[in-house]
């Protein structure tokens, strides 16, 4: 990082936006000694991917992932959340902005409201709820979500009959607290920060444009948003799939794609890139909740780009019945008879049909916010021609203005994973620009030597709380404090009206230290969000963290019960002595810590390893880049321009000459890994030609080649050629002999036994034809396609394509074209789908359009680490949506072509995000290791390598005795080997084998004392 | 023999029990085991969403159902649990 | 490795349901590995025969220990109280421990596992056999592949004329000794010492001689 003067950068970021991207920021930030202000628009963090219900390819459940995120940045002490608010004016330059907030009233006093949810209940206004999209009302004091964070009430102003007429004040009156501000008032203040980032996400078409399609019409045809909270189990049918204007249960549904997508003339000229995906997902989902659906997709073409998508739509069609139907619907008009809906198109021969559907979905797609132009004027950035974030393919995270980045789909359509890879990219270009100042704004608490109570009789608190009515209307909660006060080793036990409010708080430590409490039991909501509090509490006075228990009784009986006070009580107080039965074996849990050597080791040495390795230096950390060839530069070296024309030779040379200038960056050349050993923090590596050296992370950048092939007459003809070798000759000035250029796509791709998209291949074809047409317009070219999947804003130079006379033939895989090379001339035989009959051209030249393949070193490397790989070869990550570009090993990072094929920006974007996560964890002196881990006692080991086996994070290990040891610091503390080991030589701290059995035994008490 | 063709006999599943009368009075024990990271977490979103259940469930929280160990499935039953619900 | 296999849990109950007191008593090496009786294993095997009592509602205790191993003496002394303590005492050691058990307690001790092979751990969880144990190792000879662990009818000069495509005629998924044994040959260069006829193998070292005994009195210790 070069230093300018005397200029002192500032330790903070603002974030503009709290979905996945920004969080995702926000948390590598704050995780790497950054303070975060977060600005948020609406009254809670969580985005578009809270409305989701499950996520593709793998149907994880969208909350399921994105609700633990929101609650650690919620309680993350460097994340400060500002909702309700907007950035109105940014002043400075990258290192010292001045960021002026306006933040709308809350009306509810975050400090005092403890969200029980009182007031939303006796509000007496109802409300259209955006959240539920239309399908379901909501008060006018409400929470955004179930899940939101800050977990503040909000009212909303404009529907509040208090603050528009001036009577009402129902919630104030049922507020415990006294949280009711009708007093509060809009704020305007300004933040110093170094460096921007930009993460406002998207809207979404509004499909009433196109009336004839008859939303907002006919209440059957809804939103692919709808349908999503249709889905939901805490959406308006709580997961029931019902249609809105009867609510029966469809049995045909439709999806009709590229709503408001890919249609200049209507709509948005590009495309969204997920509908596809989406659709086909919904039409999945709806099969599995009810197996009676007979799901129909209507699109144009299909776009399964991304990793094990093709296989998942061929699962759709196969395993599922899904039908698509490859025609557009021009309109939807309504059976008033029935509600439902009629749909005309035209078969593939030509022939019109109508087919009846009990519901329709519209796949719309994403557009810029309608504020766009104002937002970017702002911030002081340029936007692109549709609104979206100006950025280039080789800076796709950097806005033009200095110090101000963008991630997620304000940048451009895109799924969660790309988001989330591109919200780590931006917090380490944050990084690398704010180096020096990091861990200057943070806070650091301090606090009192921990009590030693090895050897202490269990002395046990239990704090049963009211949460203001939640728990108590249905649970005797003075009744459960007083039953446990006769249970053995309680030494306190009584009711609290909030436990979690500051004052609930202070009590628990003045009891604590009044009774000598060393074990603590809450008794109120769930562990999940507030048990880190607590665990704080507890520690203030000196008490391990690990010495408290939850026992979750709101949740998981008051409101599960509720109105059966006599069961729920029973309940409430079995629940507790389970916890009480735990909390005598508690023992405190020492967390270790190992130091971090503040360097990293890069495998490979193209465009995924240089970004990283530069972006990972300009952060202060040392650099090893390991590379198999004896030159930098990768694939890319053979590749001359993107899609948007950037000369990709200058950019690769500049990347090498960047590499090969700084400091930091040491390269070794035409060598391999010989050995690594160590781990997270402290890996030790050997290679192949004896050079040594230390490092914290690993970052496996090990790319991919180009499938060679064997079909199409490539071995056979001069005349037929890669794309890359067509490239190669248009940069190097074309044969004017050559009048006709034919393109095959998908060569080697989308089939068994490699059945996936190389995702790069359309956009290769389009690049070159639009580079030959514009070089010897006269010429003509033919591109006999699948699909064309020019994903996001890439739609525009398919659109330009068509319209310089690009010629584009379609074909299906089991009528594929046939390529004669033994004439004078090519002669390419080819099925015209809209013709209905086959075709036969004579091109000069066949180009064919072939997929990647992972490195063949990507295996190497694989088994060197244990690094799982999918099917096709290529690297799985930690998980496909939310840890894009960690392995599921601690200190082990991915990007490029090794984790699956991707465009230049793509990688880019990757490779930046692989440094953003490992210079959160090469930032840290020493890296603490979790209390909640695994302990083995090598005593009692027998070695019989169950354990080692089962690990899916390699922390059991064979020792330098040959014997088996364990390596905490990267146990996760599942548990697995425990539950394999015959030798119960592990317990996972805090759920031992003793403290689990107390708690079955304490749940059996009523059962076994009746037998 | 060969060892497959002994296992194969020794793998002859015993006849299942037949199905007993269920008293109307019934009110059965269950001990669900539910990892920390999903399951519980629906329980909760159950709550969260204020639906109802039957109130004999009881959770114990694992860190991963990977963590079930067959000693609390059995002791359970032992101690007269007539169902158990492992979740994760 | 010695690996064992559970015996179905009707046959243990059977053996064991007329008395009073049962330990359940399990060995902590070979077949632990095997994750068959091992003294986990015994406890969860305690558990079950537990539950089958009261099913049975047969009045009965039944407990869990182990040892370390149960082919040797002093291992025993630890636990010498739970056993005195038993009726009988279901052991889920190999053959061997259960013997070596019974010789040493005037008490019945019932087998908990079929004894099956000696062999190795492919992975977790699948065991295969490798020796039998004949006392006369030729693996020398037949490079490092035993024809009499691995080939159905112990052809000392294979193959038969069952072996077809590499596999025996017993089963698809048995490979042929004899063809994983010329394979090996080729790999080492030494096709030579295939067509060196093996001579009738001496079966005196294998159990046909009797019951073995093995004395090293280099390391024996008066005691």
């Amino acid at each position: 990082m070069t230093k300018k003067g005397n200029n002192t950068k500032r330790g903070s970021v603002l974030i503009a936006g709290g979905g996945i991207g920004g969080m995702q920021a926000a948390l590598d930030l704050a995780d790497s000694g950054f303070k975060v202000h977060m600005i948020q628009k609406d009254p809670s963090i969580g985005g578009t991917m809270s409305m989701l219900d499950k996520t593709f390819p793998t149907g994880d459940c969208s909350m399921c992932m994105i609700s633990p995120k929101m609650v650690e940045v919620g309680r993350h002490p460097n994340i400060v959340l500002h909702t309700l608010s907007e950035v109105t004016g940014v002043e400075g330059e990258p290192g010292d902005f001045t960021v002026t907030v306006h933040e709308q009233p809350r009306y509810v006093d975050a400090e005092k409201c403890t969200g029980c949810g009182a007031c939303e209940k006796k509000c007496p206004k109802l409300v259209v709820s955006e959240f539920e999209q239309g399908l379901s009302k909501r008060k006018a004091i409400y929470s955004l979500l179930p899940q939101a964070v800050p977990n503040t009430r909000v009212i909303d102003p404009v529907n509040c009959l208090y603050l528009q007429r001036g009577r009402c004040k129902a919630c104030e009156k049922f507020c415990d607290t006294g949280a009711i501000n009708f007093d509060d008032t809009a704020k305007d203040y300004q933040l110093q920060v170094g460096a921007i980032i930009l993460s406002p996400g998207a809207d979404r078409y509004d499909p009433k444009i196109r009336p004839e399609l008859g939303f907002g019409r006919w209440p059957n045809v809804v939103t692919s948003l709808q349908f999503e909270r249709i889905l939901s189990a805490s959406g308006p049918f709580a997961g029931e799939i019902k249609r809105p204007s009867d609510e029966r249960h469809p049995r045909k549904v439709a999806w009709i794609q590229c709503v408001g997508s890919r249609d200049p003339h209507n709509a948005n000229p590009w495309c969204s890139s997920v509908c596809c995906m989406y659709a086909t997902k919904q039409a999945v989902i709806a099969k599995e909740h009810d197996g009676s659906i007979q799901p129909t997709v209507f699109y144009m073409e299909m776009r399964a780009f991304g990793k094990d998508f093709d296989k998942y739509v061929d699962r759709a069609k196969d395993q599922y019945g899904v039908v698509y139907r490859r025609t557009m619907i021009s309109d939807v008009k309504e059976d008033p008879d029935t509600g439902s809906l009629i749909l005309r198109f035209a078969a593939e021969d030509g022939t019109l049909i109508e087919e009846i559907f009990d519901l329709v979905v519209l796949s719309i797609g994403f557009q810029p916010h309608a504020d766009a132009a104002e937002f970017a004027r702002t911030f002081g950035i340029e936007p692109n021609q549709h609104g979206f974030a100006q950025t280039s393919a080789f800076g796709p995270v950097e806005t033009t203005r200095p110090g101000v980045y963008v991630t997620g789909i304000y940048q451009g359509p895109k799924d969660i994973p790309e988001t989330v890879a591109q919200g780590s990219a931006v917090a380490g270009r944050s990084m690398a620009l704010l180096g020096e100042a990091r861990g200057t704004e943070i806070t650091v608490q301090e606090l009192p030597d921990e009590k030693d109570v090895a050897g202490e009789e269990p002395r046990i608190g239990v704090f049963v709380c009211h949460c203001g009515i939640n728990i108590s209307q249905t649970v005797d909660v003075k009744g459960v404090a007083e039953e446990m006060r006769a249970v053995p080793n309680v030494a306190y036990s009584d009711d609290l009206m909030y436990a979690c409010a500051p004052d609930g708080q202070e009590k628990i430590k003045e009891l604590i230290n009044e009774h000598k409490l060393n074990r603590v039991i809450v008794a109120s909501c769930t562990p999940r969000t507030h048990a880190p509090l607590f665990q704080d509490t507890i520690r203030e006075v000196g008490l391990n963290k690990y010495l408290f228990e939850l026992a979750d009784i709101r949740e998981q009986c008051s409101w599960c019960h509720m109105g059966q006070k006599e069961i729920a009580t029973k309940k409430a107080t079995e629940i507790v002595k389970m916890n009480v039965a735990k909390a005598r074996y508690l023992q405190p849990v020492e967390t270790d810590s190992v130091p971090v050597t503040p360097a990293a080791m890069i495998i490979g040495g193209g465009v995924a390893g240089m970004t990283s390795a530069i972006a990972l230096a300009d952060q202060g950390f040392d650099i090893h880049l390991v590379e198999k060839d004896d030159h930098l530069g990768g694939l890319a070296g053979n590749v001359y321009r993107t899609l948007d024309g950037s000369d990709v030779q200058a950019f690769v040379k500049e990347k090498i000459a960047a590499v090969d200038n700084h400091p930091k960056i040491s390269v070794h050349l035409e060598t391999e890994v010989a050995t690594t050993g160590g781990f997270v923090g402290g890996f030790k590596t050997t290679l192949a030609n004896g050079d040594k050296f230390d490092h914290g992370a690993i970052v496996v950048a090990s790319g991919g080649v180009e499938y060679e092939p064997e079909e199409y007459g490539y071995k056979d003809s001069d005349r037929v050629i890669t794309q890359r070798e067509l490239e190669k000759q248009i940069a190097e000035g074309l044969d004017p002999g050559q009048k006709h250029y034919l393109m095959i796509q998908c060569v080697g791709s989308r089939e068994e036994p490699l059945n996936y998209c190389s995702r790069v291949c359309c956009q290769d074809a389009i690049k070159n034809a639009i580079a030959i047409k514009e070089k010897s317009p006269s010429a003509q070219v033919t591109i006999l396609y699948r699909d064309i999947r020019t994903y996001g804003l890439r739609e525009d130079y398919y659109q330009k394509a068509r319209e310089i006379g690009v010629l584009f033939v379609r074909f299906e895989p089991e009528n594929k074209p046939q390529v004669d090379t033994g004439g004078d001339r090519l002669q390419v035989t080819a099925f015209d789908y809209v013709l209905n009959q086959n075709i036969r051209l004579h091109p000069d030249v066949v180009v064919l359009s072939t997929g990647l393949r992972p490195h063949p070193l990507t295996e190497k490397v694989g088994k060197q680490y244990k690094l799982t790989r999918n099917p096709d070869g290529f690297f799985l990550e930690a998980h496909v949506k939310l840890r894009p570009v960690d392995f599921p090993s601690e200190g082990l990072y991915v990007a490029g072509l090794a984790h699956a094929p991707k465009n230049l920006d793509e990688t880019i974007s990757q490779a930046l995000a692989a440094a953003g996560r490992a210079g959160v964890l090469l930032s840290h002196d020493r890296l603490s290791v979790s209390g909640i881990i695994s302990k083995h006692n090598r005593d009692i080991c027998m070695s019989c390598l169950a354990c080692f086996r089962v690990c899916p994070f390699g922390s059991p290990f064979i020792d330098e005795d040959g014997k088996v040891s364990h390596n905490e610091v990267i146990c996760t503390g599942c548990g697995i080997c425990a539950g394999i080991c015959p030798a119960k030589a592990f317990q996972v701290n805090n759920f031992t084998d003793q403290q689990i059995h107390a708690m079955v035994d304490a749940a059996t008490e009523d059962v076994f004392e009746k037998a | 023999m060969t060892v497959q063709a002994q296992a194969a006999v020794a793998e002859e599943i015993p006849s299942i029990e037949p199905l007993r009368e269920i008293p109307t009075d019934w009110d059965p024990s269950i001990l669900a085991f539910a990892c920390h990271y999903c399951a519980f977490a629906a329980a909760d979103l159950a709550g969260v969403m204020r639906l109802s259940y039957a109130h004999n469930v009881k959770i114990i929280r694992m860190p991963c159902t990977g963590k079930l160990d067959h000693s609390y499935v059995l002791r359970a039953f032992e101690r007269g649990v007539d169902g158990l619900f492992v979740a994760g | 490795m010695i690996v064992g296999e559970q015996k179905p849990l009707e046959e243990l109950w059977e053996s064991i349901k007329d008395h009073k007191k049962v330990l359940v008593f399990g060995c902590n090496t070979c077949v632990a590995v095997c994750q068959q009786g091992g003294n986990k294993e015994a406890e969860i095997l305690a558990s079950l025969l537990r539950m089958k009592a009261t099913q049975e509602g047969v009045d009965m205790e039944i407990q869990d220990s182990g040892i370390e191993r149960q082919c040797e003496h002093e291992f025993f002394e630890k636990t010498e109280e739970r056993v005195e303590w038993a009726d009988a005492v279901l052991s889920t050691a190999c053959g061997i421990g259960v013997q070596f058990m019974a010789e040493k307690y005037p008490k019945p001790i019932y087998p908990g596992l079929n004894t099956t092979f000696l062999g190795a751990v492919e992975e977790l969880g699948v065991y295969t056999e490798r020796c039998q144990a004949c006392g006369q190792c030729i693996l020398a000879q037949t490079g490092g592949i035993c024809p009499i662990a691995r080939c159905a009818k112990r052809v000392m000069n294979g193959p038969c004329g069952g072996s077809t495509n590499g596999k025996c005629e017993i089963s698809k998924d048995v490979d042929c000794a004899w063809q994983l044994i010329v394979d090996r040959l080729k790999l080492l260069g030494r096709m030579d010492d295939y067509e060196k006829l093996t001579p009738i193998k001496d079966w005196s070292s294998d159990r046909a001689g009797g019951p073995r005994k093995l004395v090293r009195e280099d390391v024996q210790h008066d005691s």
